[in-house]
């Protein structure tokens, strides 16, 4: 079957069809409507790919609560990771029988359910209305305790993170839960004279930062090592690291194969979510990796044979922060465009983790590398830089309701893509945003017909793809 | 100071040590900015106040900013290139736990100095920032005695608290309005009352590592919701509250400051004493509510039992 995007009901007789022909799935394999039916009704207006390693993403990605579930009943120990978004697993997975998530996935929570659940009720209740950013759904995830065990240790970075989610996770603290803080400081560029340390992503910080940081990470490695009952040396440890890189470079290949190719072999829904099984492997690192080639061996076959699932000329735009109603990556398409980059504020993840330093020195970078850790100027490079390297022609800053660095980098971000020839537009996205709808579409219909009607600078100058 | 060297360096964290700046040679200036307009939807009033303060260029020798709030440390960058002066961005660890989060607090007051010092400040020796010590804290001790003087409410009036954060010129109507309702205020802990106060300094410390006892009395000494874990912030509340006998709690916040919003709801079922949560939104019309709101509080606080 050409590739091709199909709803929810025609995944039905897509997977029967697939069946039929023999494909073998794994244990958590299935037709994807029995999440619908189990709770999760989003998926019911959203429009997917059609390939088998699509139906393999989302059905990986719908059955991490049973795989926690089991994981807990195998006697294993599960690490609450929080906020830091791609390290603290990297580590816990160094460690023998035990599995890390990052409980921030809840904020995807009401978006899948529809609101249908009483995660922000829960919140409201707390305190936490909905002036926070819709992680605090987490915090009535962790109430009501219906969707991921009670990890038997929780961790969270503070420090230069978001105060949204600082101050959430100290209302869970403050609740009775016991949490490990580290301290992520904000990055600094190396003052005249001080000695730097490059940084992934082309960063720079003082080495006294790193120093700080790798310290910081030694107590949490010595609490992973507390609770699963034995410390890992550095060789268990870089071993650790070689196999997130693994998955790294996988992914990496992936975003190269489909941002590049003129006709998008896979959708922008995706490839989201493919992008966020490297911040805990989506509680089976193995799995991630195989799922991850599937998704890259099909997109590089797509490529290999001009197909995709979009037209060439649909307009190409930079994606900047990730969205809470996944439903708005499909709008984008439905308007004319297709993501050709992004920046979900987890490029640290992405990135390799130097592999030729001592490996808490290594994670120590990774974290100073995080986009959110330094100032909006350093983002904004990364972002035009490529923005270029993949063609752009536009780019939207998607806003996370409530989210405090929203709003005062959206607009940086946006006056600085618009100096760089960029056409932008800044866009607000609720967990569910059906009733803004016909607004979010008029302004991504302005931003696709701007680019039709001049191009972007990046188009131009006939970089990127 | 060097010749040719003068001016103000204005900042609003309690974190930046007014006697480092002192000691280089500046005349330290707290600011509490006074709002000029509503700030979008998301910002901090108080931070957006700040940062349009520095950036209308104030004439100072250099603003300081710090990372104890994700709304200030991105301030700064809107600040940047504006008719500002040159900006220092003090990182505050919020863990303090650790020897090594008061480690880092203290490099980052030394690499403040090396900043002073490139805009021309003198250098400072010890004994010379051991003398502005002693100074500034004598001053403060004889503030709190005198404060600690005034602080016993009238016949009648209620003792209640203020806690918070920040709180910009404009909202300072706040203490008024609970005087004018028949409060009184016997613990201000908003982040320019005592909350915010760094430790009494350890004289003996002074002679030998002036620098290290600066470091520990700021940091350890001020509590603050961002901190993390918070904890010290409720033990030192717990304590004040008691000894000073307070009725009634008015806790104001910023819209959009997530710290102090967030512990809204936990500190009214901690404290269980009649709380009133302000949240100051920056707009027009406010204070007109906000003093009805209060009249209201300070007489229930006044009729309970």
């Amino acid at each position: 079957m050409r590739p091709m995007k199909i709803s929810l009901r025609e995944w039905d007789a897509r997977h029967a069809e697939l069946t039929a022909a023999g494909l073998a799935e794994p244990s958590y394999g299935g037709p994807l409507s029995r999440h619908a039916a189990g709770g999760d009704r989003r998926l019911l207006k959203l429009a997917f790919d059609n390939s088998a390693a699509a139906l393999r993403l989302w059905n990986f990605l719908l059955t991490e609560e049973e795989r926690l579930a089991a994981a807990r009943a195998a006697g294993m120990k599960i690490v609450g990771a929080m906020k830091d978004l791609g390290t603290v697993p990297v580590m816990a997975y160094s460690f023998p029988a035990t599995v890390a998530f990052y409980p921030d996935g809840a904020w995807w929570l009401p978006c899948f359910k529809e609101l249908s659940t009483d995660l922000f009720a829960i919140a409201d209740g707390l305190g936490i209305d909905d002036s926070f950013c819709p992680v605090r759904a987490m915090l009535g995830a962790f109430v009501s305790g219906a969707h991921f065990p009670r990890p038997d240790l929780l961790v969270a970075s503070t420090g230069a993170t978001c105060d949204d989610f600082s101050a959430i996770a100290q209302r869970l603290q403050g609740l009775g839960v016991p949490i490990l803080w580290w301290e992520a400081p904000h990055r600094r560029p190396p003052d005249p004279g001080e000695e730097g340390v490059e940084l992934p992503g082309g960063l720079a910080a003082p080495r006294a930062q790193v120093e700080f940081v790798r310290g910081e990470l030694v107590r949490v490695r010595e609490a992973l090592g507390a609770l699963a009952g034995t410390a890992i040396d550095d060789a268990a440890l870089a071993a650790g690291i070689r196999a997130a890189n693994e998955i790294r470079t996988v992914l990496a290949d992936l975003r190269e194969g489909v941002f590049a190719t003129p006709a998008a072999p896979l959708p922008s829904l995706e490839m989201l979510v493919a992008e966020m099984l490297a911040l805990h492997f989506c509680s089976d690192r193995a799995e991630a990796l195989a799922v991850l080639r599937d998704l890259r061996d099909e997109a590089r076959a797509r490529a290999a044979a001009g197909e995709g699932v979009l037209p060439a000329d649909a307009v190409r735009v930079f994606w900047v922060n990730p969205v809470a109603d996944l439903r708005v990556m499909n709008l984008l398409e439905d308007c004319g465009g297709r993501v050709c980059g992004t920046e979900y504020m987890i490029c640290h993840a992405l990135d390799l983790i130097p592999e030729d330093v001592p490996p808490m020195e290594a994670l120590a970078r990774m974290v100073l590398a995080d986009p959110m850790a330094g100032s909006a100027a350093d983002r904004v490079r990364r972002i035009l830089r490529d923005a270029q390297r993949f063609g752009a022609e536009g780019l939207i800053v998607s806003r996370i309701p409530g989210a405090s660095h929203c709003a005062w980098e959206g607009a940086v971000i946006a006056e600085a893509a618009a100096a760089a020839g960029l056409p932008a537009v800044e866009i607000e996205v609720p967990p569910v945003a059906d009733a803004l709808r016909p607004a979010l579409r008029t302004r991504i219909e302005a931003l696709v017909e701007t680019c039709r009607a001049g191009g972007g600078r990046a188009k131009e100058e006939g970089v990127g793809a | 100071m060097h010749p040719g060297v003068s001016g103000r360096i204005v900042y609003s964290s309690p974190f930046v040590p007014a006697e480092l700046i002192a000691a280089h040679g500046f005349v330290p200036e707290r600011t509490i900015p006074r709002r000029r307009s509503a700030p979008p939807e998301g910002v901090c009033p108080f931070a957006q106040a700040f940062a349009d303060s520095v950036g209308a260029g104030t004439g100072a020798a250099a603003a300081i900013f710090t990372t104890m709030c994700d709304q200030m440390r991105r301030a700064v960058e809107t600040v940047r290139g504006r008719d500002a002066p040159p900006l220092f961005v003090l990182n505050v660890p919020h863990t303090w736990q650790t020897a090594g989060a008061r480690r880092y607090y203290a490099a980052e007051l030394d690499r403040l100095g090396r900043f002073l010092q490139g805009l021309g400040g003198v250098p400072t020796a010890d004994a010379d920032l051991a003398r502005v010590m002693r100074e500034h804290d004598d001053a403060r001790r004889a503030g709190a005695a005198s404060a600690a003087g005034g602080v016993t409410p009238g016949d009648g009036a209620a003792p209640v608290a203020v806690v918070g954060g920040p709180l910009s010129a404009g909202d300072r109507v706040l203490f008024d309005c609970i005087a004018r309702a028949g409060g009184a205020v016997v613990l201000d802990a908003t982040e320019h009352g005592e909350r915010a106060l760094p430790l009494p300094f350890d004289r003996r410390r002074l002679g030998g590592d002036p620098r290290g006892e600066l470091a520990a009395a700021y940091f350890d000494g001020i509590v603050d919701a961002g901190r993390r874990p918070n904890t010290e912030l409720y033990r030192w509340l717990k304590a004040r509250l008691a000894a000073r006998a307070v009725r009634g709690i008015v806790f104001a916040h910023y819209a959009w400051c997530d710290a102090w919003h967030a512990e809204a709801a936990r500190m009214r079922e901690w404290a269980r004493l009649p709380f009133l949560c302000l949240e100051l939104t920056g707009e027009a019309g406010a204070a007109a509510v906000l003093a009805h709101r209060v009249e209201a509080f300070v007489e229930t606080v006044r009729c309970a039992p």
